[in-house]
């Protein structure tokens, strides 16, 4: 494979992902976290690395608030 | 005096009356006398005569062929000559000149002997001692030479004598036996036995052991006819090998400023090393003589071509690593080197092959050789020097540390049966080189595997020799009847040599599999020069080999042959049977597609070697035939079923062959045909019914050749022509496949039909039907691992599936995304990966 190729595969990810970006666990999101900042430097596409990891990190917080809200000791308190 | 005395009495005595003469008588004596020496006197002067014209003519002779300066020339001139010389007894009469001069001295003395007796008897007495005395040294030294053939007095009146002795004893052997049986018919019942007796019945002495020539008693019975005539025929060369030791010492020392002679040197030196028979029994000795005559030789920078591998041939002969003149050889190999650097043909010169031998004889490895060997530019002379290194290999390699293996001598006997089929040696030349190769391995292995290879002793196992193992396990080797082929013997070790391959130590199949096909390849093209019983031999002996999984690589050197031959060869091996022109018993095939054809009939079951030959026979076809091929199917009258027929136009005309068998076959070989003759159409859908896909490594191989075919079609317009086109089933079909290349290859297919069908792309997405069990199926295979490509499948869905992902059914693309993401590729009990993690792998792959 020529090596310009490399970084393509970044965006392709990209595109994978937001697909499914409603139906992402926490841990999914953690493991793509993880594989991402392992990717040797060869394979940085800075843009689309940047952009993923906005949007694993969006997802996140996505996922932190909805956490939240299923708490029901926060309703109640809140109500208190 | 009788007057002079008669006047003297007259003057002393007057009544002496007149004289008178008497009439003259000459007493028998005189007369005896006179008559001797005059007969000695003209026997002297006839043979002065006679040997003044003689040497006149030996003058011509000369004369008549030294004009010649073209060597040839002067060669033929001088045989011409020769022979008008033997045709005219000149050599007899040569022999009559001393033979006279013998006569007139005995004659002479006769006469003298004759002349004295009546004169003076005491004077008689002595010279008739002395002459006697002479005369019975004369005898003496005739006898001595009648009784010893290489005593110093041998002469003319010696040979006669030799030849009246040898026809004396000639009537004897055939008086007796006939006198017996007339002794026989005259007196019934007497035996034979009692009365014939032949007291002169030669004995053939037994000679072997340092010459190597057997004793003919010890050959077997059934070619007793051969055996004589080799045994007669070889005892012209029964050289004492010390006579021709001393003979060549002899030469080299009295004449050692005679540059001239160099050839007779070299060619007198090279003779133990190619003839077993003159084995010197001084090796030590010949060392020394070689070194003489490279003294002679001088620089061997600027030796001949011929010189330098006869000076090669000795040095590897005589020394081993450990005792070898290094630098002498290194310089040869450079000298061999630079004198093939020449060469511009793809077929090597033979100072190639004495560069690599050389190399070959400093490293252990023989690769280099081998290769040169196939490639060598056939001649007699390179079919001669191979002769000799089959049969000195257990010699030259010897001390290499490939002893035990088999694999050095399987591959080195190999790439000489290459050469021998790749050239059709035995169709050019008479050097025995497969007999050689045969008794060679055979001696070989046989040692190998008694683990007595030390025991060879080195020298000339081969032709009309063969190892035999006395019960110490000492090896020998004695003379055999082995030059011919089809002889019992050497069809006998043919069959061991052809027999399954067993795992021996050192040795894989596929060394064992490349010198049995060389060798079944050589085995035809000598049975169909023989014709008769060679055939049906060879037919016997196509059945003995089991080599599976046969493809171009398994002769190792496929270009070495021409291609047509290579796949006549590919197909006897594969289904044991000879081909042969159509109509013909033993003549060889002719053309491709008639091993194209044959091969079809024989594909009832498919094998993966089958279609490996079925695919380079048809590329074959479509390199050496015109463009217009055709392939077709018809239903025949005459058989009542369908028959396949193969049209092509070669320079010589128009060709055409049958598979009468094609009912039979397996429904994929005509879905493979539609591959190969992709203008053709053979495959019926009731056929394309029966394919069921079950991943067996011949469908993946028609599946790939399928998809390379589709690939090969990729941004040509092909929808515009007669070609095969991507079949939607067919790419179903291959999606189910395990295989990488199957898999990926339909898949990719399938995205490129969703472009081709854009207006209704959302029903043309093969896929999508399949279901989603179908893409955790795709990404198994997507990342099972591919070995050092681990990069393919990144590059695949970057290069093929990315472009067209906004283009696919949404549904589709979300499973996709779910399996990529999130689906555990590894095994059971492994860390879990998910896919994107196995095709990327962080820190491993790419740093």
């Amino acid at each position: 494979m020529q090596r310009g190729q490399l970084p393509a595969f970044l965006p392709f990810l990209v595109a994978v992902v937001e697909l499914i970006k409603a139906s992402l666990t926490w841990d999914q999101v953690t493991s793509i976290e993880n594989w991402l900042a392992h990717l040797p430097t060869i394979l940085e596409n800075q843009d689309a690395r940047a952009y993923l990891e906005e949007f694993l990190g969006n997802r996140k917080q996505e996922l932190t608030i909805e956490s939240f809200a299923e708490l029901p000791m926060a309703d109640s308190e809140m109500d208190e | 005096m009788d007057v002079l005395i008669h006047i003297s009495q007259q003057l002393s005595n007057s009544t002496t009356p007149a004289y008178a003469p008497t009439e003259f008588t000459a007493s028998p004596n005189t007369v005896v006398v006179n008559m001797l020496f005059f007969l000695s006197l003209a026997l002297v002067l006839i043979d002065a005569f006679l040997a003044m014209l003689v040497k006149s003519w030996l003058h011509e002779f000369d004369r008549g062929w030294r004009k010649y300066t073209v060597a040839d020339l002067r060669a033929q001139e001088r045989e011409r000559r020769l022979q008008g010389l033997e045709r005219w007894k000149l050599a007899e009469l040569v022999t009559l000149l001393p033979i006279l001069i013998q006569l007139s001295l005995v004659v002479f003395c006769i006469g003298l002997i004759v002349l004295l007796f009546p004169l003076h008897l005491i004077s008689a007495i002595l010279s008739s001692v002395a002459l006697v005395a002479g005369f019975s040294s004369y005898m003496f030294t005739i006898c001595v030479s009648v009784l010893d053939a290489y005593a110093p007095f041998s002469s003319p009146v010696s040979r006669g004598l030799v030849n009246v002795l040898d026809l004396l004893r000639k009537s004897w052997r055939e008086g007796v036996p006939l006198a017996a049986r007339t002794i026989q018919r005259i007196i019934p019942g007497t035996s034979s036995h009692a009365i014939v007796i032949d007291p002169l019945q030669e004995t053939i002495p037994s000679s072997a052991g340092n010459n190597g020539v057997a004793n003919p008693s010890s050959l077997p019975q059934r070619d007793k006819g051969v055996k004589k005539r080799e045994v007669v025929t070889r005892s012209r060369y029964q050289i004492d090998p010390q006579t021709h030791v001393n003979v060549l010492e002899r030469l080299v020392t009295t004449t050692v400023e005679a540059i001239e002679n160099i050839p007779i040197f070299l060619e007198l030196l090279d003779r133990p090393v190619r003839d077993p028979t003159l084995w010197p029994s001084n090796v030590e000795k010949w060392k020394q003589l070689l070194h003489m005559t490279l003294g002679l030789l001088g620089d061997p920078s600027t030796i001949s071509e011929s010189a330098a591998r006869t000076i090669a041939r000795n040095m590897s002969f005589w020394y081993d690593d450990r005792t070898a003149d290094l630098e002498l050889f290194r310089r040869l190999k450079l000298l061999f080197e630079d004198m093939g650097s020449g060469q511009t043909g793809t077929r090597k010169p033979l100072n190639s092959l004495f560069a690599a031998y050389l190399r070959n004889y400093n490293t252990a490895a023989t690769w280099g050789l081998n290769g040169v060997i196939i490639s060598l530019e056939p001649s007699n002379t390179a079919d001669a020097e191979l002769l000799w290194m089959v049969n000195t290999m257990p010699k030259t390699i010897a001390w290499k540390r490939v002893l035990d293996s088999h694999s050095a001598w399987y591959e080195f006997f190999a790439a000489v049966l290459t050469y021998v089929a790749s050239t059709e040696q035995s169709r050019r030349s008479q050097v025995p080189l497969t007999v050689a190769v045969i008794h060679a391995m055979h001696t070989i292995i046989s040692a190998v595997d008694k683990e007595a290879i030390h025991s060879i002793p080195g020298y000339h196992n081969s032709p009309g020799t063969v190892l035999t193992t006395t019960d110490s396990m000492s090896m020998t080797f004695h003379q055999v009847d082995a030059l011919d082929l089809w002889s019992d013997h050497c069809v006998e070790l043919a069959s061991a040599l052809l027999q399954p391959h067993t795992r021996r130590s050192g040795t894989d199949a596929h060394h064992v599999w490349w010198f049995q096909l060389s060798l079944i390849a050589v085995l035809y093209i000598d049975s169909t020069r023989r014709g008769g019983r060679a055939s049906t031999t060879f037919a016997k002996l196509l059945k003995l080999p089991n080599i599976t999984g046969i493809t171009l690589r398994t002769w190792r050197h496929p270009d070495a042959y021409d291609h047509l031959k290579l796949a006549g060869y590919r197909y006897m091996v594969l289904f044991q049977e000879p081909l042969y022109l159509p109509g013909t018993l033993n003549s060889p095939f002719q053309d491709i597609g008639h091993v194209i054809m044959q091969t079809i009939d024989h594909c009832s079951e498919i094998t993966l070697s089958a279609l490996h030959l079925l695919d380079d026979s048809v590329k074959h076809l479509h390199t050496t035939a015109s463009s217009s091929i055709n392939l077709n199917r018809h239903n025949d009258d005459f058989f009542f079923r369908d028959i396949l027929t193969l049209h092509y136009t070669l320079p010589t005309g128009p060709i055409k062959h049958s598979a009468f068998q094609y009912n039979l076959v397996n429904p994929w070989v005509p879905f493979h045909l539609d591959t190969l003759f992709p203008q053709s159409s053979i495959l019926t859908p009731a056929q394309f019914e029966q394919l069921k896909w079950t991943d067996t490594p011949e469908q993946v191989h028609i599946a790939r050749a399928r998809l390379a075919l589709y690939d090969s079609f990729e941004g040509e317009e092909y929808k515009e022509t007669e070609l095969l086109r991507p079949d939607p089933q067919v790419i179903k079909m291959f999606l189910g496949s395990n295989d990488y290349v199957v898999c990926t290859g339909a898949f990719k297919w399938c995205l490129n039909l969703v472009t081709i069908s854009q207006p209704d792309a959302a029903g043309m997405f093969i896929p999508e039907t399949v279901g989603y069990e179908w893409i955790k199926h795709f990404i198994q295979v997507l990342c099972a691992d591919s070995g050092y490509e681990r990069t393919k499948p990144w590059e695949f869905l970057t290069k093929h599936l990315a472009p067209k992902w906004t283009m696919l059914p949404p549904s589709w693309c979300s499973c996709f995304a779910s399996a990529f993401l999130f689906s555990n590729v590894n095994p059971p009990g492994m860390p879990e990966l998910y896919a994107y993690q196995r095709i990327i792998e962080p820190r491993t792959e790419f740093q």
